[in-house]
Formats: structure tokens, sequence, C-alpha cells
């Protein structure tokens, strides 16, 4: 079993906190690292190895309070890996987090959630 | 620095101890002569010694205050040394921070140094980009009533405007090139020159194809197609401005545009694909949506680094409501003006937090 994932927060990257106990794999914070490859291909390769042999049920949560335009594209692709485990017939479900009124990060979940084929949840904090 | 040469600390201590108990045997000897009447003669002081046991005593005095004062100056020599050894550290410590402080003045002087030749720099690349990319007087010939907020939140900018005249038709676009600074800078000119290849040379006037092929050239041009780690792309709001027809035709990546008419606003959304960046699965090709213009509407499109700007407090993001209002409310005045007082209201909204992202707002009058 692979090892969780865990990276502190900054100013400018989120926490990320992929916990293997619990198969819960939360991303809190704001995105908006200066250089977003370098911030986020150690993630998608941790994701990419972990859809090869994944938990019983996963679950993603994306607490997310800002993204610049880069950190957008990075993210998208984070998730898509996460389709892997639908096609193999696996238990995995997004649940995206916006504050009340926040209509941007609503809008980028609800675009997210029609174009990903991923069970896809929307909730207020 | 060498300590100086001194007479040993014990030496001198015994010495005067053995001096003062040498009074003792002397005095009490002249004291019993004196007592005795037997004169201050040698041969007298000699006899009063031999003659009273009680001398053998007190001559022993100068051996003991002696050996008791030598014990003294040995712990007096142990105080000092402990203090030169003390101020010799202060001295090596203060020797040390003195070092370290010109280390700093110096990393300091070639910091400020290298923070100059970078910023001269990226000020020369402005001046370029500023040539090429952001150069709005042709859209403004075209359209006397336009208006264009550039922002970069560096110096170079990965946000551009972009103009095009092609036949009857005027192309115009805000683009937004992932990242900001130098990279957002290189991605500009390439999204420049693209765009300017696709319609010109290339022929192509639908703005659902100039999207498609302008995804293609990117995805070429930085070698996407294999797994690349360059993920850079852009997105934008593009819209082709038809007079005979009285027509726009809108595509968008990732960027909407508001179509203004007396004080109404109508929002066409974009397709959610950036242009470049990974090769998704289920990417699909742009669509094209047209609509018919008055004399007098007017279209605003922007870069998200607007609507995604933090507050002063950094609790909220400006949003797109208070930008439909204020494009509402201002739909009269003239353009220039209206995103001046925008911007001014951006300015509050942002009070001292950093500016996020490039800002990049048009607004034309048709």
């Amino acid at each position: 079993m692979a090892e969780s994932l865990r990276i502190e927060a900054t100013e400018d990257t989120p926490l990320i906190d992929f916990d293997m106990e619990t198969g819960v794999f939360k991303v809190t914070g704001r995105a908006l690292p200066e250089d977003a490859h370098e911030f986020f291909k150690p993630i998608e390769e941790w994701v990419q190895d972990y859809v090869e042999s994944p938990l019983e049920t996963t679950t993603v949560e994306m607490r997310i309070d800002y993204f610049n335009s880069a950190a957008t594209r990075y993210i998208f692709n984070l998730l898509m890996c996460f389709e892997d485990i639908v096609d193999d017939g696996g238990d995995v479900k997004v649940v995206w987090f916006y504050k009340e009124g926040d209509d941007m990060i609503e809008s980028k979940g609800e675009e997210l959630s029609s174009i990903l084929e991923l069970p896809f949840e929307m909730k207020t904090l | 620095m060498a300590p100086r040469k001194k007479t040993d600390v014990r030496l001198v201590y015994a010495i005067y101890g053995a001096l003062f108990g040498l009074m003792f045997p002397v005095i009490a000897t002249l004291f019993d002569a004196f007592m005795r009447d037997m004169g201050f003669g040698i041969s007298s002081l000699i006899e009063t010694q031999k003659t009273q046991p009680l001398h053998w005593i007190i001559d022993s005095a100068p051996i003991f205050l002696g050996f008791f004062s030598c014990l003294a100056g040995i712990k007096q020599k142990e105080v000092i040394a402990m203090n030169e050894g003390l101020e010799l550290k202060v001295q090596q410590r203060t020797e040390m921070l003195h070092e370290q402080n010109e280390e700093l003045r110096t990393m300091q002087g070639e910091l400020e140094d290298s923070l100059h030749r970078i910023s001269q720099s990226i000020n020369y690349a402005q001046r370029i980009q500023d040539a090429i990319v952001t150069n709005t007087q042709e859209l403004r010939s075209a359209f006397a009533d336009s208006a264009v907020l550039f922002r970069p939140r560096d110096v170079v900018s990965g946000d551009f405007p972009w103009y095009l005249k092609k036949g009857d038709y005027h192309f115009v676009a805000a683009v937004d090139c992932t990242g900001h600074g130098v990279p957002g800078a290189f991605m500009s000119l390439i999204g420049y020159f693209l765009l300017n290849k696709i319609v010109k040379e290339q022929n192509l006037l639908e703005t659902n194809e100039i999207l498609c092929e302008l995804h293609r050239e990117v995805v070429r041009v930085l070698g996407q197609e294999a797994d690349s780690d360059v993920h850079d792309g852009m997105d934008l709001a593009l819209c082709r401005i038809d007079p005979k027809n009285s027509e726009v035709m809108y595509s968008g990546a990732g960027n909407p545009v508001y179509h203004l008419r007396d004080g109404d606003l109508m929002e066409y959304k974009a397709d959610f694909w950036s242009i470049g960046g990974t090769q998704y699965r289920k990417r699909k090709p742009y669509q094209a949506q047209k609509f018919h213009y008055k004399e007098g509407d007017v279209i605003s499109m922007f870069s998200d680094g607007v609507t995604d700007q933090f507050s002063s407090d950094g609790k909220h993001k400006f949003g797109f409501r208070k930008l439909k209002e204020h494009l509402t409310a201002n739909h009269h005045n003239q353009l220039e003006g209206v995103h001046a007082s925008f911007e001014t209201q951006m300015y509050e909204w942002m009070g001292d937090h950093r500016q996020m992202d490039d800002m990049l707002l048009m607004s034309v009058r048709l």
C-alpha cells in the first residue's frame, strides 16, 4: 500500500492531505503557485500510482478558495486521473466545497463536474 | 593579541603576606626588649628572643601569612585568567560580527546589483512587448469609443489585447496566457503571432475555427502532443465584429463576453477548454455563438485576473457581479471613463493586497 501523501500549505499552495488510512484525499487552501508544474507534478505522479491499486473507497475533497488559470489546468488533470478508478469499476467521488456566494468557485466546480466522468458532489462550506 | 608579561600574582601576594607577617616578630621583639629595659642592640634583641619562647611562635607569622597570601594569590590569578578569557571571547565575537556584517553588506550589494540588472532586462522586455503585443492604436482608430484597461502584475504580462482587421471583419480578443511575468510574456508573444498567422495567412475567419487552430498550433509549437512538461496555454474571449451585418461572432476558451445594450447585459459563456495544455481525452471542438448588435452597443471582455482579485483583507474575490454592475451602470458613458472609474474601484477593493494576476479589461462600442 502506498504511503499517505501530505504537503503542508504555503501562502500560495494548498494543503495536500491524501490519507491512505481513511481514503479521504483533501486539497485545502489557495492554489496560485509561481511554478504550477513543479508543485502539481509530484502529486499527479502519486495519484497515477494510486489509481493502479486504489482503496475500497476514495473521496476527494476539494476545498479550494482561489486558483489561478495555470492551477486550474493542473487541478483538472489531477481529478481526471481518478477517472481510471471509475473505468475499473471502483468507488470514487469528488466533493467540491465552496463558500456560500463564491460564484467563481461554484461555477468552476459545476464546469468540472460537467466534464469529468466522476461522481461529483457540490457542497457549501 | 599576546597577553602582557606580568609578575606572577601568586609570588607578589606571598611576598606581601610574608612582609606583613614579618612585622609581628619585629614589633614583638622590640617591644619586649623595651619592656625589659634591655636596650635595642643586636645582642640584646638576640637575648630577648632566646629568653622568651613565645617569640618563636610569633616568629612563624611571616611563614603562615606568606602561605595564606599565596593561596589568595592563586585564586586571584584564576579570576584574572577567567576575565582575560572572557575579554578575548568578546573580542573574537566582535571581530566575527564585524566580518559577517561586511559579508552581508557585500551580499546586499550583489543582490541590489542583480535586482537592478534583472529589472533593467525586464523593463527592456516590456518595451518590446509594448511595441508588439499591447499596442491598442489600431483598435482605437477602428472604434473611436473603445478602451483597454491593462494592468500587468509584474512589468511584463501574460495578458494581452488583440485586434486585427481582415476584409470587412474586425477581430478583437482579450487573451490571458497562463502564468504572468516573464513566462507569461513569452506565451503572449506566441499567442499574438499565432493569432495573426491564423487569421492573416491561413484565412480562417470563423471564431470557432480560429480557436481550434490556435489550440492545434500551441500544442505543436510547445511540443505538447507527447507527454510534455509544458502545460501552458491560454484562455481567451474572441469576437469577430461584422459591421455589414451588424453581427458579432464569439467563441471563448474559458472567458466569456458581455454584450451591453441600454443598460442590459447579456453574457455569452465560453467553452471550458483552454487553448494548449494537456490533451484531454474528451476535448470537443470550440463552438461559436452569434448575436446582432445595434449602434451604440458595447462588448466587454476580460481576464480572470480582474474577477479573481482578492480584497484588501484577503477574504473576498472581486467576482463577476461588481464588474457587471459597473458596466451596466455606466453603459452610456465614454468607455475610457468607464474603465478609469473601474480601475479606481479596483484599487479601492484591493487596498494593500498584492495583485494576484495580470488584469485586462477590453470594451468596444460598436
